[in-house]
């Protein structure tokens, strides 16, 4: 087994870096892996997940693609600075489809592919359903707790889960002399508190059907016309921020002929021994 | 490596755990910046980091330490005569290690870790964080935790599998000192990191204003590194 690293252009001529991870030639299948990473930090956040994701998948032989989109991690291209909520926005608007689709192409020819399971990771799962929508080379997706909900400034607001989160967190620091001390310095994050408190309060169930406001309708729309289409698996944990969401939307999945697994104590991260165990177990046997 | 035909070469010794992820693009702008000014620039990843092979729970801070030895000899292999060392958070403690070795040019630390025992103590801290996000409450205290690293050798903190081996390299670690730091070359951009470290100020640390480069959250991405390279490149002419 070995990693081979590689370049190649897209389209707009920026230089793509990857690693293409390749089996034992005995083992080698015909359907190839890629993995793609949530925000835009790269193939190594998480907890270098891609990197974990893309060993197991070589070891049971198949060839895995691993890469940075332009403008993220070592590949060409220059990113603008900017609070998280404007990269969330590009990647669920579909900025990274363009390069998923280029590298993908690249995949497929430089390995003599038939097909190609196609994973994501947060916003890596919006971006393998728009690419989904767009491509005929896809054997499955496997969907790691894609976000659900839409944009702010299209109305979505915290939902409950962070809200239970930053609540939890905050309970924490009861006692905590430094936290009490940035809230009376004016150095706390009171927007966020006060989105947390009103989010706990006003509470929403979400649902496909009401046309709820907060949901990502790109994203749901594109579920709906691939769900007939190829295997779509969708994996969520039962502490991720919008699992309420997530279990808002699960009869309609269901009708939509996607899959969907649900793991007791897992986070949006899979941060514990036990979530990683079964993330690892469900995508082997997805 | 960017390599800019130069006679000139910098080797960058990266942070660790999610640190290295957040701060990734942000050190590619900057190494492909110092390439420009003149420097064969060398990034890596410790062995079980990153993109490099092994698993995290492989990683000890001997081998992260080869590994920058490794990397060193790989740049005079190809030429270089002497190497500068260029050390991100973790990777500014094996960077001072190196200063006023042979081979070895100048060293450069931005925001330097330079008590790895202090350091593993913040991390482990993180794990409260974790199981809050994950069940709701903290079920396991730090005496818990390290009662499990013990019996299993290993625990998870942010989902990196932190090894005992590991644990204890950086506990035994002995904090770099003043004396360890002459002629070292040090960039900070938050003001605090003055309080961590004592001497830090001794070093006469260039501070810069307009970098906001986060290595502990991810609210805000900054790639900007104008200034820090500027000043960077200030401190190797030197």
């Amino acid at each position: 087994m070995k990693r081979t690293t590689v370049t190649f252009p897209n389209k707009e001529g920026l230089s793509i870096k990857g690693i293409v991870f390749e089996p034992d030639d005995a083992r080698r299948r015909k359907t190839g892996v890629v993995y793609l990473p949530g925000i835009v930090l790269g193939l190594t956040a998480v907890h270098r997940l891609a990197v974990d994701v893309a060993c197991e998948f070589q070891r049971e032989g198949y060839p895995v693609l691993l890469f940075d989109h332009s403008r993220i991690g070592e590949s060409e291209g220059d990113l603008v600075s900017g609070p998280h909520e404007e990269f969330v926005t590009f990647i669920k608007q579909g900025g990274l489809v363009d390069d998923t689709l280029v590298a993908m192409q690249f995949f497929l020819s430089r390995c003599g592919l038939d097909n190609i399971i196609l994973i994501g990771h947060c916003g890596g799962a919006l971006t393998a359903v728009y690419v989904a929508q767009k491509s005929n080379k896809l054997a499955q997706l496997i969907l790691i707790v894609p976000p659900l909900t839409g944009e702010p400034s299209e109305g979505a607001g915290m939902t409950q889960g962070e809200a239970k989160e930053y609540l939890a967190l905050y309970k924490n620091k009861m006692f905590s002399f430094g936290a009490w001390s940035r809230l009376f310095l004016g150095k706390s994050d009171y927007r966020q508190m006060i989105k947390a408190v009103k989010a706990k309060i006003f509470r929403k169930k979400p649902e496909i059907r009401s046309g709820d406001a907060n949901l990502n309708r790109s994203f749901i729309q594109g579920l709906e016309s691939v769900g007939g289409m190829m295997d779509v698996k969708i994996i969520y944990g039962d502490k991720d921020p919008e699992f309420d969401e997530f279990k808002g939307c699960r009869n309609e999945f269901s009708r939509w002929k996607i899959r969907t697994t649900v793991f007791p104590d897992a986070s949006h991260g899979f941060v514990t021994d036990e979530s990683m165990r079964l993330l690892m177990e469900e995508l082997k046997a997805a | 490596m960017y390599d800019s035909g130069s006679s000139r070469w910098l080797v960058m010794a990266p942070p660790l755990f999610e640190e290295l992820a957040r701060t990734r693009k942000f050190c590619v702008n900057a190494a492909r910046k110092i390439a420009r000014a003149g420097f064969n620039v060398v990034r890596f990843d410790y062995y079980g980091t990153g993109l490099s092979e092994g698993k995290f729970e492989d990683f000890t801070l001997s081998q992260a330490a080869c590994d920058l030895d490794t990397v060193i000899a790989m740049c005079r292999e190809r030429g270089a005569a002497q190497v500068s060392c260029l050390g991100f958070r973790f990777g500014a403690y094996l960077a001072a290690l190196r200063n006023s070795k042979d081979g070895v040019g100048r060293v450069i630390v931005w925001e330097p870790v330079f008590d790895l025992a202090a350091y593993i103590t913040e991390v482990l801290k993180a794990t409260a964080v974790d199981q809050i996000v994950t069940y709701g409450a903290i079920r396991f205290d730090q005496a818990a935790l390290m009662d499990k690293l013990a019996r299993e050798g290993r625990i998870l903190v942010n989902g990196y599998a932190l090894s005992l081996a590991a644990v204890e390299g950086f506990r035994n670690a002995r904090p770099i000192e003043r004396a360890d730091c002459q002629n070292i070359g040090v960039v900070l951009w938050r003001r605090s990191s003055l309080n961590k470290t004592p001497f830090l100020a001794e070093l006469q640390p260039v501070v810069c204003t307009t970098v906001k480069a986060a290595w502990d959250h991810i609210k805000f991405l900054d790639h900007e590194t104008g200034e820090l390279v500027e000043s960077t490149l200030g401190l190797l002419k030197c």
